[in-house]
């Protein structure tokens, strides 16, 4: 998932160099406040030991034994890991940073492309894994099973992110890129969240004070929604891009065998947004249907949240 | 192929003419070549020749530096896989940025391979290669070590500094301490493909595999800051990094780098 040198057009490889820097700087400072002291040393040795366990290459049909997968392997990332024993995505994008800079000498992603790597793997693995566990376990979710989702969460989404970014590049279409990420990566999430869970298990046992295990209470559950909502923005504005213009089911099914019938109905309403977009405007007006679309729904379950709680 | 941490430092520990040029030289000679193979446009022919040139220019580098062929190989082969497969796939794809496309084959389903795509995905994959090439010669010549302090001196912020140096001085500790985990693992007959045991168990002991390795590095890292805080380390600490001056070698090789990059860019057009 490593994207090399020459991926990435320069202007676009900066963008994610800024956005890498951004949130770098941000890991630092905090991680010189540490959550009792500087853990500035402590992190520079926990990167190597990750660094290192990142080297354990696993097949990938050891969890699943199909053919396709003869070949292909995959190592555990450890951003969500190193998120929950820290209680701070930040953990996550400074070990990662760090990892994925070393890794770059061997030739395990590019130079001009690490912001983009660093953006994938470390902020977007790192945010939306830890955020979507800690919001599973704010849901009274089994433990084991908010970390495998959220581990799995962090290999998925990180993995559509990368496509998406290849596609602007304008080297790999988009729609294979979402598929073929989403598959390998999908399975590599399965691995990932498995070997989370027992990592974690055994950390706990050994060594339970390492852990931070006020981190469901530290977390507010509005930060959690607003990472979420943030989350669930950048989906929706990739959704008209990667859906299929064919009907679905009902409609490909309404359309064989009522055709005539169909075209001659009239529907009272007109739709506001017809076929989830505004006419004329292209992926643009798609976009923005769904995103009024989105916050409409959100405005009415927020309000129905505090009637509901006001009676 | 398969190269180890330790095998990678060991040849960045040799004595060459390539060896002994600043580490700021030879990053600020990577950057350059990544960055303006990087800036070369998508489709142009021409790009064939200035690769070639800058290729041909990085392995004579590498002649120099009396790198084993075997090592430059294996590194090769384990950057290879993602973007060969990326550009391998090119000639089967509809470019967004490219309007005509000239069809050469019809496969069975529909699949065809354009001429634009071949194009593309051999230029894809020679600026590729050039920029794995120049991050071989960096990596193979340079110890991590002198990566880190040459890196402060070129102005990476102190803190960066302090964590890279601290992994750098930990990584080989750790590669061998998965070393002994695996001999341990081995001595007593653990096979990740043995399809005797069920694969449950198997991933439970890669996983406890990680999780002792995650604790010695957690451990060893309180160790570590424990004893710097006996010297007398706090929030404002450096990391000692001594001046060097530059020498006629270094000054050579830099100003022949920038050269041959504008040379290639002003003669092949």
């Amino acid at each position: 998932m490593h994207i090399p040198d020459s991926f990435i057009p320069l202007d676009q490889a900066a963008v994610y160099w800024i956005i890498a820097i951004l949130f770098i700087a941000r890991a630092v400072k905090w991680a010189k406040k540490g959550i009792n002291e500087n853990m500035l040393p402590l992190f520079g040795v926990l990167a190597a030991g990750i660094f290192v366990l990142q080297t354990i290459n696993i097949a990938a049909n050891l969890l699943i034994p199909v053919p396709m997968l003869t070949g292909v392997s995959w190592h555990v990332v450890g951003a969500l890991l190193t998120a929950i024993i820290f209680g701070s995505p930040w953990a996550a994008v400074l070990l990662i940073t760090m990892v994925l800079a070393v890794q770059s000498l061997f030739g395990d992603g590019g130079i001009t492309v690490m912001g983009a790597n660093i953006l994938n793997m470390g902020i977007l693995g790192g945010f939306l894994g830890y955020y979507s566990f800690i919001g599973l376990s704010k849901l009274k979710l089994n433990r084991d099973i908010a970390m495998f989702a959220g581990a799995w969460l962090s290999m998925i989404l990180p993995a559509i992110a990368l496509a998406f970014e290849l596609w602007f590049a304008g080297t790999f279409p988009l729609k294979q890129g979402v598929l073929l990420m989403g598959i390998f990566q999908g399975i590599a999430g399965l691995g990932e969240g498995l070997i989370t869970v027992i990592v974690f298990n055994a950390i706990i046992k050994a060594r339970p004070d390492i852990v931070d295990e006020n981190i469901l209470k530290k977390e507010s559950t509005a930060k959690v929604a607003v990472v979420g909502i943030i989350a669930l923005m950048g989906l929706v504005i990739a959704a008209p891009f990667i859906a299929s213009s064919n009907p679905d089911g009902l409609q490909q099914t309404a359309h064989i065998v009522v055709k005539d019938e169909l075209n001659k109905m009239v529907s009272p309403i007109t739709p506001l947004f017809p076929n989830y977009s505004i006419p004329g405007m292209g992926n643009v007006g798609k976009v923005a249907a769904i995103l009024i679309g989105f916050c409409a729904i959100l405005v009415i379950s927020f309000g129905l949240t505090k009637l509901i709680k006001k009676g | 192929m398969h190269i180890s941490l330790t095998e990678l430092e060991r040849e960045t520990y040799k004595k060459s003419p390539i060896h002994g040029i600043d580490g700021r030289i030879k990053i600020i000679l990577t950057l350059a070549v990544t960055v303006y193979v990087v800036s070369l446009s998508r489709m142009d022919t021409l790009n064939f020749s200035k690769l070639a040139i800058l290729e041909a220019y990085l392995l004579i580098l590498m002649l120099f530096s009396k790198l084993e062929i075997s090592h430059i190989a294996a590194r090769f082969a384990i950057a290879l896989p993602f973007g060969l497969g990326i550009a391998i796939l090119q000639p089967f794809l509809k470019q967004p940025f490219i309007h005509d496309f000239t069809i050469i084959y019809m496969m069975p389903m529909g699949i065809e391979i354009t001429r634009e795509g071949m194009l593309y995905g051999a230029i894809l994959f020679a600026k590729f290669m050039v920029c794995i090439s120049s991050l071989i010669l960096l990596s193979s010549t340079t110890p991590m070590s002198e990566l880190v302090s040459s890196s402060r001196r070129l102005g990476l912020p102190r803190e960066m500094a302090l964590l890279f140096t601290m992994m750098v001085r930990y990584l080989f500790v750790f590669w061998n301490m998965l070393g002994r985990i695996r001999t341990a693992q081995k001595t007593r007959c653990f096979e990740i493909w043995n399809k005797k045991v069920p694969r449950k168990w198997i991933l439970e002991q890669i996983g406890f595999t990680i999780s002792s390795l995650f604790i010695r590095s957690y451990e060893q890292g309180e160790r570590t800051y424990q004893s710097m805080l006996c010297r007398g380390y706090n929030v404002d600490a450096q990391v000692y990094v001594g001046k060097k001056k530059l020498k006629v070698p270094d000054i050579f090789l830099l100003a022949g780098t920038f050269v041959i990059i504008a040379a290639v860019q002003l003669i092949i057009f």
